[in-house]
């Protein structure tokens, strides 16, 4: 008796949301990815006020692009399903290494559960987009943003890399075919080595290797301080052989960026053809 | 000496690996640069960076991390009278782990290596008190293993908690997680240095240790009543564990398992003298270690940890050792 009054005090007391028995008669839209965060906001109204939950990483600056443009009032939530049920969403936005049980969880609770996929270079992100606007019945805008990006892409197109041979490396791994470095490089006018080498993906490589293949440019994430990052990379020990280090074309690039996968992108190209362009020949 | 015909062929055999160690790899490298390298003799310079800058600080430190854990596994087997001792097996590897991983999500890693290496065997040492106080209450086997499995859940439990709370900034996690899972890839003359200190202090160490782990296997008694400090030797003995398995965890990442299976094969070789003993499992340690880290090389285009093929050969030695040590019982 004693334990079934504590049970039923506590649930008395508790302030925690408990799914109603209604069924949302609105769309009502979670995004779990900062990719679809931003998608979402660049499609515009009406889209946003159907917005339940974003990431807990939007307001982020070191991942997001598009920090505290989220109303606050809006959650951001961190993926779990017990959190996303309680927001008693229609859809709900996810990546495509989020866990399975939860995304199983979802879909049993007759969620329309979107999994993006594919975050391998720009038609991978037109891809994105246009499954997320089809997703929230926005497709035309869906296409706007596409074209959007493509009018940015094609301004920062360059041949300022004149064919030179360009690896990013980071924590030991390198950046070759279907990555977003890949074409980011290819858009400034370089040729991406490990993509040259018959590599994909984000395949390990020693240091030794990197050394061997004497890359004219090398790419690198930084935090804070990107050109002591470039000037202590470029002293290592081997690198400074490569004509990457020789030539100053170590270049450091904030991770966020870097690694980003959707319109930042671009910047991406527009960084590395301003660097070669500053580069003494 | 039992076999010195043996030990002579594993120092041929060392040495013949630390020359393939700096022909083989990627780079057009010939013998004939390698041996001009070596002489200080004039060679194109991506021949000089890759032999020079690379690999032989590369290879000699995989020396020197293999003879300073075949060293630190026959100090702890020879200090607990245990032939299942091991660094590894006990959580000393995992409380450096921990302490290393602790240090390097907090950012001390850009104040130089000696900062993690340091951290690292503060973390070794701390585990190997913790285990003392309990082998002098109860030395029996079953309650030492336990109590380093313990141990090590523990570090691992606060390793695991470091890393998901480093999984929120992204690139901390990745450098947490490269570190722990352990290379010798990229290592320069700086990290042989700090290696080469360690082993040559530790080794200085064990040198003047030797007589004490000897009389120390005849039983604690025993030893007191032949002059033997046993508070001093195991004072000596846990530092000198700590500091060797702490820095090779800190510039190597967990290399399980050398320090238990290198200790056995030298025992086979020499015998239980440590006089012998302690020379032999260095020297064999760094033979090991340094043919793991050829395979490692070898193996196609995926950087193997060297730790997951010292486990993959530690293990069914560990489990002979264990089955013996059953029988023996029974």
């Amino acid at each position: 008796m004693r334990f079934a009054g504590l049970v039923i005090g506590l649930l008395a007391v508790s302030g925690c949301p408990r799914p109603s028995a209604e069924t949302p008669t609105t769309v009502r839209i979670a995004s779990v990815t900062i990719d679809s965060d931003a998608t979402l906001w660049a499609l515009g109204e009406p889209v946003r006020g159907n917005v339940v939950a974003v990431s807990a990483l939007v307001d982020d600056a070191r991942y997001s692009p598009i920090t505290n443009t989220w109303p606050a009032s809006i959650p951001r939530v961190k993926g779990t399903s017990e959190s996303l049920l309680a927001l008693q969403p229609s859809v709900v936005f996810l990546a495509e290494w989020s866990d399975p049980a939860g995304r199983a969880l979802l879909e049993q609770s007759n969620i329309e559960v979107v999994v993006l996929s594919g975050y391998g270079g720009f038609e991978d992100y037109r891809a994105r987009v246009r499954s997320i606007a089809k997703a929230v019945d926005a497709t035309p805008r869906g296409d706007a943003v596409i074209e959007a990006f493509d009018v940015s892409l094609r301004a920062a197109r360059s041949n300022a890399g004149a064919g030179l041979s360009i690896v990013s490396y980071a924590n030991g791994n390198v950046a070759a075919a279907g990555t977003t470095f890949a074409d980011e490089a290819e858009a400034a006018g370089f040729v991406n080595l490990p993509s040259r080498e018959g590599l994909e993906g984000h395949p390990g490589v020693s240091l030794e290797q990197l050394v061997a293949w004497q890359p004219a440019a090398i790419v690198i994430p930084c935090e804070s301080d990107c050109a002591q990052t470039e000037a202590a990379f470029a002293r290592r020990p081997g690198v400074e052989a490569t004509p990457a280090a020789k030539q100053g074309r170590i270049i450091a690039i904030e991770g966020p960026l870097l690694f980003a996968t959707g319109p930042r992108m671009v910047e991406v190209t527009r960084a590395l053809t301003q660097r070669i362009e500053e580069a003494p020949r | 000496m039992k076999r010195p015909s043996t030990l002579l062929a594993v120092a041929v055999v060392l040495v013949v690996a630390l020359w393939c160690s700096l022909v083989l790899g990627p780079g057009d490298v010939q013998h004939g640069d390698v041996a001009a390298v070596l002489l200080g003799r004039e060679v194109p310079p991506l021949a000089r960076a890759l032999v020079w800058d690379l690999r032989l600080p590369r290879s000699l430190l995989a020396v020197t991390i293999g003879a300073a854990l075949g060293l630190a596994g026959a100090i702890t087997q020879g200090l607990f009278r245990n032939p299942l001792a091991e660094p590894g097996v006990l959580g000393v590897s995992s409380g450096a782990a921990m302490a290393g991983a602790i240090g390097l999500a907090a950012g001390l890693d850009a104040s130089g290596p000696w900062v993690i290496a340091g951290l690292a065997c503060l973390g070794a040492i701390a585990v190997l008190l913790v285990l003392m106080l309990w082998a002098r209450a109860d030395a029996r086997l079953s309650t030492l293993i336990l109590c380093g499995v313990a141990l090590a859940s523990v570090c691992g439990a606060i390793t695991t908690l470091v890393l998901s709370v480093g999984i929120e900034r992204w690139e901390i996690g990745m450098k947490v997680v490269r570190w722990l899972m352990g290379s010798f890839d990229g290592r320069s003359w700086v990290h042989l240095s700090v290696g080469a200190t360690a082993l040559g202090l530790g080794g200085a160490l064990a040198a003047w240790l030797r007589q004490d782990l000897d009389a120390l296997q005849l039983g604690p008694a025993t030893a007191s009543s032949l002059g033997v400090d046993l508070r001093r030797t195991w004072r000596v003995g846990i530092t000198t564990v700590g500091l060797l398995a702490g820095i090779c965890t800190a510039l190597t990442g967990v290399i399980g398992f050398v320090g238990l299976v290198v200790p056995h094969i030298a025992r086979g070789l020499v015998g239980t003298g440590h006089s012998r003993l302690l020379p032999a499992a260095a020297l064999i340690g760094a033979a090991l270690m340094l043919l793991v880290d050829l395979l490692t090389r070898s193996v196609g285009a995926v950087a193997l940890p060297p730790g997951v093929i010292t486990i993959l050969l530690g293990t069914p030695v560990f489990l002979v050792v264990l089955s013996r040590m059953r029988a023996e019982v029974a």
